[in-house]
């Protein structure tokens, strides 16, 4: 990334994204809100009851061990955060494990979906370039 | 593709053997026993709610990616997101590279699709019939931007909203928001003032148009470039108007053809090279955040490339 980046490109978009203050707050919410369903997601796989907002919260923790330290640490902070509110370690740690299956599962489907879209041959839109023809 | 393919062959062994209670002999017993009562169906729910979490985080990869003015098409932030955390999901973590097409590479091929357009309308003169339908097709996604989506084609930004919004005299004047668009269009379908047009006058119609399309391509993207303050977005009005390098010349670009009239009209040296000097003295004010002398440097842009909007083909 730091060889092939063009930095000067990389801080247009910076300046760009801060002079557009309401889309910036509009992808901070939606990036936010797409932990919503994970948390949901979680706890549909977890035994214990914890609640929705705590499942919510614990990911975002992770995240940011995740960014802010090496290897996979964010890992493991998700189910010790867990655990410190009182679920079970075990069913937060095996949640945390086989959560990757639904996900996965999810972005296999997505993934189709785009890789089908992007490996279309050259002559991929034929059909809808016959549509936008103009008609007689 | 090939976790699409191997997403069967997982569900079949796990329908099989049961995937979970083989994960779970490799665990400490109370994870063990976790994993052993999580059912299929439990999984299954969960990756309907993973759905929507994914599709969001697509929304804002492309979103974050077009605010300044990148080009990203749907198909590409939906692979790029699934792709990325999938391989995170993997432990591969390559961290989410996409290295997609530069705006200036994509205008570069744009003019290059015209010049395509300008060869298909040139086989009358071997005789054969006007290649409307073709032609069409090369507006509607021509095959040099076709790496970036259809979003980057000559028709999308004619047909689009862009022209109406930064050209509201001209649409005034012309009493439509796609004044670029529909001379060529009546051409194509042989309607209104092109009805009864000829071969060699549907050449000239086209080929004045594409014209046409790119001189407003490039005054859009310098008048974008000066309320953003940004060189990026001047240097795809140059891309516009220089195309694409071959042998170290630009032959396939609307400087080309601007070299051409100068020679036709005895003009050398007055258009071409003001304008491409205008252009390159624009970046720096861009640069410095300078927004006086920037907006002169694109009235200087502006006043060259009149005679682009007026030559005859």
């Amino acid at each position: 990334m730091w060889r092939v980046a063009d930095w000067a490109e990389v801080a247009d978009a910076f300046k760009t994204l801060t002079q557009r203050p309401e889309l910036l707050s509009a992808l901070l919410v939606s990036y936010t809100a797409a932990f919503v369903p994970r948390a949901v997601a979680w706890g549909q796989l977890m035994t214990s009851k914890a609640g929705v907002f705590d499942l919510f919260t614990y990911p975002q923790a992770a995240l940011l061990a995740k960014h802010l330290l090496p290897f996979k640490f964010g890992e493991v902070v998700r189910p010790l955060l867990a655990s410190r509110r009182g679920d079970s370690l075990s069913d937060a740690a095996a949640t945390t494990a086989v959560a990757r299956l639904p996900n996965s599962a999810s972005l296999i489907v997505i993934a189709a979906a785009g890789g089908l879209l992007l490996s279309l041959p050259a002559g991929r839109i034929l059909w809808p370039q016959s549509l936008a023809l103009p008609r007689q | 593709m090939i976790c699409a393919a191997a997403a069967p062959v997982l569900l079949r062994v796990h329908a099989r053997d049961g995937l979970l209670p083989l994960l779970a002999q490799r665990r400490p017993k109370h994870v063990r026993e976790q994993l052993a009562t999580m059912s299929a169906g439990r999984i299954a729910k969960a990756a309907l709610w993973m759905l929507p979490s994914c599709i969001l985080e697509t929304a804002v990869l492309q979103v974050t990616a077009q605010a300044p003015g990148t080009e990203l098409s749907l198909s590409t932030a939906i692979a790029v997101t699934a792709f990325t955390i999938l391989f995170q999901v993997f432990r591969m973590t390559p961290g989410g590279y996409c290295h997609p097409p530069k705006n200036r590479e994509i205008y570069e091929k744009i003019s290059t699709d015209y010049q395509e357009i300008a060869k298909l309308t040139n086989v009358i003169r071997d005789g054969q019939p006007f290649l409307a339908v073709k032609i069409w097709l090369l507006c509607e996604a021509g095959s040099h931007v076709r790496l970036c989506g259809p979003s980057r084609t000559l028709r999308a930004f004619t047909a689009g909203p862009t022209v109406g919004t930064y050209f509201p005299d001209s649409a005034k004047i012309f009493g439509s928001a796609t004044f670029l668009d529909y001379p060529i269009e009546n051409v194509i379908l042989g309607r209104r003032e092109a009805e009864n047009y000829t071969d060699a006058q549907k050449r000239q119609a086209v080929n004045k148009g594409m014209l046409r399309i790119l001189y407003h391509c490039l005054k859009f993207y310098m008048i974008i470039g000066q309320d953003r303050i940004s060189s990026r977005l001047i240097d795809e009005a140059r891309a516009v108007y220089v195309c694409e390098v071959v042998d170290r010349a630009y032959p396939n670009s609307l400087a080309a053809v601007a070299q051409a009239r100068e020679g036709n009209f005895g003009r050398q040296g007055t258009v071409d090279i003001p304008l491409r000097e205008a252009m390159y003295q624009a970046r720096q004010p861009a640069d410095n955040g300078n927004a006086a002398a920037l907006k002169t440097a694109t009235n200087e842009v502006s006043s060259a490339s009149t005679p682009c909007s007026t030559w005859p083909p």
